[in-house]
């Protein structure tokens, strides 16, 4: 319902807008002549509230004392797609390639130079598709990530499951979960019947996932809505395996659940997000700043305290031996980027139907 | 006998309607306490640190500040606009006053949603810089006519034939409203206060639209649930702030209390004027 009203509040401000919101610069934005200077003026941030945590932007503001940050937050791309397109002006956005197609739709994202950035290379998902626009642009700097597979109580299942078709074993019947999201419940069904591109499926292919998950419907016992959900199923005893990310895991087993999250050889699905500069920018020089730092290994060592994989390798150097594991970039390798399919209705439906059985 | 049954129905009903309406709200309180970052049982001891977090969280001290100021001058305002609206399109006669009525009342039945999308939209329009200010006015769009539409009807069971008997006495029309009329319809505009202060507080559709880069409390939560583990943080905050609007709808039941036994009103008319029973 959330979705539906999100995609009319960007029908309505496009609409309303004359259609507009594109009507910023689309070219590639300058680079600033010394990277290395502090930046000035006013730099506007329209992010998730918890990519700007005063612990993440404190070190900037202390290197870069002249700078006015001022900072606006939101719950989802649409959500920011909505109000950018409205008239709402700010200079650096968080994207997320699950949800950015509204921002990209509107022409609300100007291209960068990742020559600016020294390290922008070692990223994780530096090299993604998701990261570059049709031409190759680079659209947006990933600077956090969480990857998703499969959750398992070892004490009750053992430690050798490592495919999404264990989600589908006729053995583990009625203590399954899955997330309740339409994208990763088909991406895992398409991984498990052996399609490779689970966020490029074609319709005939989204049909085959969907036909898995009906077919093996007495397996799943539970469809969980959200984290806590899915926690309580697993603790309660209900739910032995489900599929999820690390970061669901990870408070698991901070309760002392017996469970691992587990890379499927599949591949993990993961949500990637970055900082793009806005195509109504009007500092461009400090937003390449302000880029440039959330890439910097002192900054991803704080995202990876906040439960976030580093994206800069570099950053593991600087952090504290209990948050190595669900830091380490390499949980990423091979994983693939969650990103809003072409035919994300024809998913949506296959899922309800699903949801409906 | 015969009676009992039924009474005891009734009761079970009673608390069966509260713990589905408070239960929630209470096991969030609860859950406030819990020394885990899951919301789940088994209950892992209890701790405060998430009410220190959430203090020590700038952020969220200024989101909580930004929304009880915005809510305040929201409440403000509209209580004395909606008021004077009330009082002209319940005492005067003039053309299109009917209209004027439905208009008001139209305004509540449209999503808030909409409603920031095209305060957002006009503002943009007009060039005007999204802030504070942008919120608390899209914010009157639709307190005010909450307020119109309480106090007018506090107005309609009012009396009139006492405003007449006051302007027979010898008082002015200001004297009549602030000895005659205020008083009376103070619970309607006690009632219309703290829905305004609610509503103001607690929206977020339209703040997030027309806001700027000062936000309100709503749209900070909804930025930072992305992750679970902030849940406990956000559950902290808004205890803090449910037993914050208990306790002001409290203290305005108390001033009600108050006001209604000056009146010389007894406890069944206090009650009446709030659920709006006519006897």
């Amino acid at each position: 319902m959330r979705r539906l009203t999100m995609t009319l509040a960007i029908a309505a401000t496009a609409a309303a807008a004359g259609c507009g919101g594109g009507t910023g610069e689309s070219t590639v934005a300058p680079p600033p002549k010394d990277m290395d200077s502090p930046a000035t003026g006013t730099l506007r941030v329209f992010a998730y509230g918890d990519t700007v945590p005063d612990e993440m932007l404190d070190p900037f503001k202390k290197a870069n004392p002249d700078v006015e940050l001022e900072v606006a937050t939101f719950d989802s791309n649409k959500a920011a797609a909505a109000k950018l397109a409205g008239g709402f002006e700010a200079d650096v956005v968080e994207v997320c390639t699950d949800e950015m197609e509204p921002l990209l739709a509107r022409g609300l994202i100007r291209p960068i130079d990742p020559e600016a950035f020294d390290q922008f290379d070692t990223l994780a998902f530096s090299d993604a598709d998701e990261v570059r626009d049709e031409n190759g642009d680079v659209l947006f700097v990933p600077a956090s990530a969480g990857p998703h597979g499969l959750i398992v109580n070892t004490d009750e299942l053992g430690t050798e499951i490592d495919s999404y078709q264990a989600l589908f074993d006729p053995a583990n019947a009625g203590e399954v979960a899955l997330e309740a999201t339409p994208l990763t419940a088909i991406a895992a069904s398409a991984l498990a019947l052996g399609l490779e591109d689970p966020m490029n499926l074609s319709d005939e292919e989204v049909e085959q996932a969907k036909q898995n998950l009906l077919e093996n419907r007495d397996n799943f016992r539970a469809f969980a809505e959200s984290d806590a959900s899915m926690v309580n199923l697993f603790k309660s005893g209900e739910v032995l395996i489900a599929d999820g990310g690390r970061g669901t895991a990870e408070a698991m087993i901070d309760d002392g659940l017996p469970v691992e999250w587990i890379a499927p050889t599949e591949g993990s699905l993961s949500w990637v997000c970055g900082l793009a500069i806005t195509s109504k920018a009007e500092n461009t020089d400090a937003a390449y700043k302000l880029i440039d730092y959330y890439a910097s290994a002192e900054a991803q060592a704080i995202s990876a305290e906040m439960g976030f994989v580093a994206m800069n390798p570099d950053a593991l150097d600087l952090l504290d031996e209990k948050y190595l594991s669900s830091a380490d970039p390499t949980n990423l390798e091979d994983a693939i980027a969650q990103t809003e399919p072409e035919n994300a209705d024809v998913y949506d439906r296959a899922w309800q139907e699903v949801l409906a059985q | 006998m015969r009676r009992a049954a039924p009474g005891a129905a009734s009761a079970v009903l009673v608390v069966v309607v509260l713990v589905i309406l408070f239960g929630p709200v209470l096991m969030l309180a609860l859950f406030s306490f819990n020394d885990s970052s899951i919301i789940s049982l088994p209950w892992e001891g209890f701790t405060t640190h998430w009410y220190e977090d959430a203090w020590n969280n700038e952020q969220a001290r200024d989101a909580i500040a930004n929304s009880l100021v915005v809510a305040s001058f929201v409440t403000a305002i509209s209580i004395v606009l909606g008021t004077a609206a009330a009082w002209g399109l319940t005492r005067l006669r003039f053309f299109g006053r009917g209209a004027i009525a439905g208009l008001h009342g139209s305004v509540l039945v449209v999503p808030w949603l909409i409603i920031g999308v095209a305060g957002l939209i006009f503002f943009s329009e007009f060039s005007v810089s999204l802030s504070l200010r942008t919120v608390a006015l899209m914010h009157l769009v639709v307190t005010f006519p909450l307020v119109v539409a309480i106090v007018s009807a506090g107005l309609v069971r009012f009396q009139r034939s006492l405003e007449e008997a006051a302007i027979d006495l010898g008082a002015s029309q200001l004297q009549m409203l602030r000895y005659v009329v205020l008083p009376q319809i103070a619970p309607s505009l006690a009632a219309a206060g703290i829905f305004a202060f609610a509503w103001s507080f607690n929206n977020f559709e339209i703040s997030f639209f027309t806001g700027g880069f000062d936000q309100t409390f709503p749209v900070w939560v909804f930025s930072i649930l992305r992750q679970s583990e902030n849940l406990p943080l956000v559950n902290a905050a808004s205890t803090v702030i449910a037993v914050a609007q208990i306790a002001a709808v409290f203290g305005a039941w108390q001033l009600i209390k108050m006001l209604s036994r000056k009146r010389g009103d007894g406890k069944d008319e206090l009650t009446d004027l709030v659920t709006g029973t006519v006897r």
